[in-house]
């Protein structure tokens, strides 16, 4: 046994030494063997002779690569040598080495910027101590008290607990200093006392919020905030400054990139700015774990005791524990870890392609290289030639990339979600770039290895002549490298083809009130002032129709897509007991729903504003669980947060809305008259194009009071459009890996065609010469390619459909197998494969038999 | 042509052991794993590989004819010190001579010492 492995290892060696020296070491061996008596003794000859046999191995190898030198200064001088022969040859033919060098540089600049958002988003540390601690719990375990949203005893009583918080989703306020500057519009969190502690903040300077009952009311920045606003005033701990118009002691500031919930310039004890609650009463809840507590534990508990919160079973909500990772990535880790791997595979397609290039070169260049041995040079010598010139290329590209990398990065600042944290920090710094030169030279490798080895095949003693039996098997390779490229180009477009028709489903989903020709814009009015809240809409709502083209103008409590949870209540026909149902309750004023361009399918618009006229409209699932669509109008319903209202008759029915994009559910809502609102979502309608009211309506609030300064003027195109950024970006990423890697493996195969088309002249001219047709060559030709492309359309569908179900989460009405989506996209690799072949093969009819037989083969 | 070989120990014995006459490979073995007195020992491996450094280098060389008379088996191959070997050898041991003499003046080492 210990005798075939050292034969197997013999075989190992460098040629040289098998040569001359395998049947000598074999012999010596048997002749040890032979004299030793002793068979314990014979088998440990035979240990230590293996041994011997791997160390030499080892040191053989290690003499070629070192070459002539035998130490590594002279492995420098020689390495030195090799990158000058590279850049030579590769100066030789610029347009070849240009392109060479540009399809690297993208396919590493795109990977390394892929590299850096991901590294900075999903895989940074946070700056919360124990991070993986912290979750957000859903449905938030809080009341409504006397004095505002609460935390639930028990919930904060829970074993697993160590500490938890409140906060709301943000409102904004203008934040105002005390030198004259105009109001800037900050985002706005409140949240309880415990927030900076159970998400494991220590402030850097200030002693915190403090208890929400206290008599100062404080504030706390954040860095950014505190740097931008205040030049980063090292005495800012205690000064004041006005938020709506109201004084705030500065309390502290936080550490950078804090931004929780994301997008928050500064915190407020809860309880401090009823108007700022925005449109929701809405409240979140994060909890931190105690240390070596399960997350399943708090979460049986959790799940437990809301159980125990309802008597009908279909009450129950489930809970879910969201990890605080989680909740700052907003979802973006599946998008980025496709992206990641789309851009491996592009980077690994561009290798490919180039060894395909370099290989297929090597038989080019024969004559040179075998110069280069008579010389003098080893194989090994020449083998490591190659492999310098690929890790010159890729050097350079990997260079260059670095510069497109930059690029890359603000073209990805630019798609994602602006406020997702860490994004504005992605750059180049140190893992980045280790990651960016492990590619490079990951990649120079990949390239030259098997052009190498084929080098040092060709190059060996007893390798001469015309027909080598190495380019037989050199095509195979070749072929095999070009099913390897589109398979990935398939595995690659399929994706692109997935999330495309997914986004395209998701822009077609209709969201119940007026894509276009609707700006909307909030404002948020201060407790102090509510009894001029009639007074300010009345002429707001009159300048506002006065603007040529506007058409319609309203407000309401919630605006599609803003931010914020929805205020939840529950109503039912009236006298009716144990008949409610829970509804999404909006309060607008009359013309909102008009504004927004919400069909009305029965009855007439809500009464108007401060009014004390009652009647209610219900969305087409309201009304339908309520009453059946068709007797909803006219009848009277009750309804309530912790109670039920008076009576009130319903006046309209309307068409249900998605609130949260095309990809949320349809809300059944509940809408009621404006009345002791705070929050105006307006909405205006306009003929023309709504963004450039934006002017004349900044003009008109600040003529009615300015110091209450709009904010969030968007269409709701626009924020459609943002809700949706962050898969258009992804989709448009995919298509365009698709595409380049489309082109690089039609590329691949057109140059593998015609190479081998160029080989093959003399047979070809043979057998037209005996009488076949030129077409029926040509066939022939481009039916070997369509197998080759079938093989590789086989191979990329066998990687692809076990792991599409990964995509999963990105796509919408769209299965991962759609056979819509793949179908075509398979039929466009065939066809690119066809066209591919075809181009290169009309070659095929144009070869005189003679030019061919006489040529050298 | 490039740099001159450097010799490891092991080189220098093989080369010792071909300076007695020409050997073939156990010769060699057998010769060297007395010399050292078992401190150094060659496997049939990295024998043949320093055989053909220093084949390569000129040192030694393929012979046909045995030393000492011994009967000529046909499938052994025997190898031989050259002119430049044994100039090379002699180079060698003077160098180490020249560092032992140094050693010895120092008060180190001492005769036989193991």
């Amino acid at each position: 046994m210990s005798r075939r492995v050292l034969d197997l290892l013999l075989r190992l060696f460098p040629a040289r030494f098998r040569e001359r020296h395998a049947r000598q070491v074999r012999e010596l061996l048997d002749e040890t063997l032979r004299r030793e008596p002793d068979a314990t003794r014979r088998a440990r000859l035979l240990w230590w002779a293996l041994l011997d046999t791997i160390r030499t191995l080892v040191r053989a190898w290690l003499d070629i690569v070192l070459g002539q030198a035998g130490s590594t200064a002279g492995l420098r001088v020689s390495l030195a040598q090799d990158a000058g022969f590279a850049m030579r040859h590769l100066r030789r033919r610029p347009l070849r080495t240009v392109t060479l060098v540009g399809t690297l540089a993208f396919a590493l600049g795109s990977a390394t910027a892929i590299a850096s958002v991901t590294h900075a988003i999903l895989i940074r540390t946070l700056p919360y101590e124990d991070p993986e601690r912290v979750f957000s719990v859903s449905p938030p375990p809080a009341r409504f008290t006397t004095s505002g949203p609460a935390l639930r005893p028990d919930f904060t009583e829970m074993p697993e607990v160590e500490r938890a918080a409140l906060y709301f989703e943000n409102g904004g306020g203008a934040l105002g200093t005390n030198d004259g500057s105009p109001a800037r519009r900050i985002t706005v969190a409140q949240v309880s006392e415990d927030f900076f502690a159970t998400l494991g903040v220590t402030l850097i300077m200030g002693g915190g919020l403090g208890p929400a009952d206290d008599e100062v009311d404080r504030i706390v920045l954040s860095h950014e905030l505190w740097r931008s606003a205040f030049g980063g005033d090292p005495r800012i701990v205690g000064q004041s400054v006005r938020l709506n118009e109201r004084p705030l002691t500065v309390a502290g500031v936080t550490p950078p990139e804090v931004g929780f919930p994301g997008g928050t310039d500064a915190w407020l004890p809860h309880g401090a700015f009823y108007e700022l609650y925005g449109a929701a009463f809405g409240s979140n809840v994060i909890a931190r774990l105690r240390p070596h507590v399960p997350a399943d534990a708090l979460l049986a508990r959790l799940q437990q005791a809301e159980a125990a919160q309802w008597e009908n079973e279909s009450d129950v909500r489930s809970v879910t524990l969201r990890p605080l990772r989680h909740e700052l990535t907003r979802g973006l880790q599946t998008p980025l870890v496709l992206l990641a791997a789309a851009s491996a595979m592009v980077l690994a397609l561009a290798c490919l392609n180039l060894a395909g290039i370099e290989f297929a070169g090597v038989t080019a260049r024969l004559r040179e290289l075998r110069v280069r041995t008579a010389l003098g040079a080893s194989r090994g010598r020449i083998a490591r030639q190659l492999l310098t010139e690929s890790l010159v290329l890729s050097v350079a590209g990997g260079t260059l990339g670095l510069t497109l990398a930059v690029g890359g990065i603000h073209v990805l600042q630019s798609l994602l979600p602006g406020e997702t944290p860490g994004l504005a920090a992605a750059g180049l710094d140190l893992p980045v770039l280790v990651t960016a030169a492990v590619l490079t030279m990951g990649s120079g490798l990949l390239i030259g290895v098997l052009p190498a080895l084929r080098a040092g095949g060709l190059t060996g003693p007893g390798t001469g002549g015309p027909t080598t039996t190495g380019s037989r098997e050199g095509r195979r390779v070749q072929a095999g490298m070009v099913v390897a490229q589109v398979s990935l180009a398939v595995i690659l477009a399929g994706g692109a083809g997935l999330l495309g028709g997914s986004l395209s489903r998701l822009h077609d989903q209709p969201v119940g009130y007026a894509t276009r020709g609707v700006l909307t814009f909030e404002v948020r009015f201060p407790e102090a002032r509510a009894d001029d809240r009639a007074a300010y809409l009345r002429a707001v709502r009159e300048r506002l129709l006065a603007l040529p083209g506007v058409l319609a103008v309203g407000a309401s409590t919630r605006l599609p897509l803003a931010d914020g949870m929805g205020v939840g209540g529950r109503a039912r026909p009236s006298g009716v007991e144990d008949a409610d149902v829970s509804l999404t309750f909006i309060a607008a004023t009359d013309g909102w729903l008009e504004a927004m361009g919400v069909a009305r399918l029965h009855g007439s618009d809500l009464p108007p504003a401060f009014g004390t006229e009652p009647g209610v409209v219900l969305s087409r699932s309201a009304a339908d669980s309520l009453f059946g669509v068709e007797s909803a109008l006219g009848r009277l319903v009750e309804y309530g947060f912790e109670g039920f209202s008076e009576p009130a008759p319903v006046v309209g029915v309307v068409d249900d809305l998605r609130l949260g994009g095309g990809d949320s559910p349809q809300h059944a809502i509940l809408f009621t008259p404006y009345t002791y609102h705070n929050t105006f979502g307006f909405a205006v309608r306009t003929a023309e194009n709504p963004e450039a009211l934006v002017p004349a309506v900044r003009v008109i609030l600040d003529e009615v009071d300015a110091s209450l300064p709009g904010y969030a003027f968007r269409t709701t195109g626009s924020a459609l459009a943002s809700h949706l950024a962050a898969r258009t970006a992804v989709a448009r990423l995919a298509s365009l890996f698709g595409t380049v890697a489309l082109l690089l493996a039609s590329l691949g195969l057109y140059g593998l065609v015609a190479r081998g088309i160029l080989a093959r002249r003399r047979e070809l001219g043979v057998r037209l010469a005996l009488g076949a047709s030129p077409r029926g060559l040509l066939g022939r030709t481009v039916a070997e390619g369509l197998m080759l492309g079938g093989a590789g359309v086989m191979l990329g569908l066998a990687v692809f459909l076990p792991l599409a179900s990964r995509m999963e989460p990105l796509l919408f009405q769209v299965d991962a197998r759609d056979p819509r989506i793949l179908g075509p996209i398979v039929m466009l690799v065939l066809l690119v494969t066809i066209v591919a072949t075809w181009i290169p093969a009309r070659a095929t009819t144009r070869i005189e038999p003679r030019d061919a037989l006489s040529a050298e083969g | 042509m490039g740099r001159e070989l450097r010799l490891n120990p092991g080189m220098v014995h093989v080369l010792l052991s071909l300076a007695e006459g020409s050997a073939h490979g156990y010769g060699i073995l057998q010769d060297i794993e007395r010399r050292s007195g078992g401190a150094l020992r060659l496997g049939p491996s990295s024998l043949y590989y320093t055989l053909g450094r220093l084949e390569d280098a000129g040192l030694v060389a393929e012979t046909d004819e045995p030393d000492f008379g011994e009967p000529h088996e046909d499938r052994r191959r025997y190898y031989r010190l050259t002119e430049a070997g044994r100039a090379r050898l002699e180079r060698e041991l003077d160098d180490l001579a020249r560092l032992v003499a140094a050693g010895r003046r120092l008060g180190l080492g001492s005769e036989g010492a193991r």
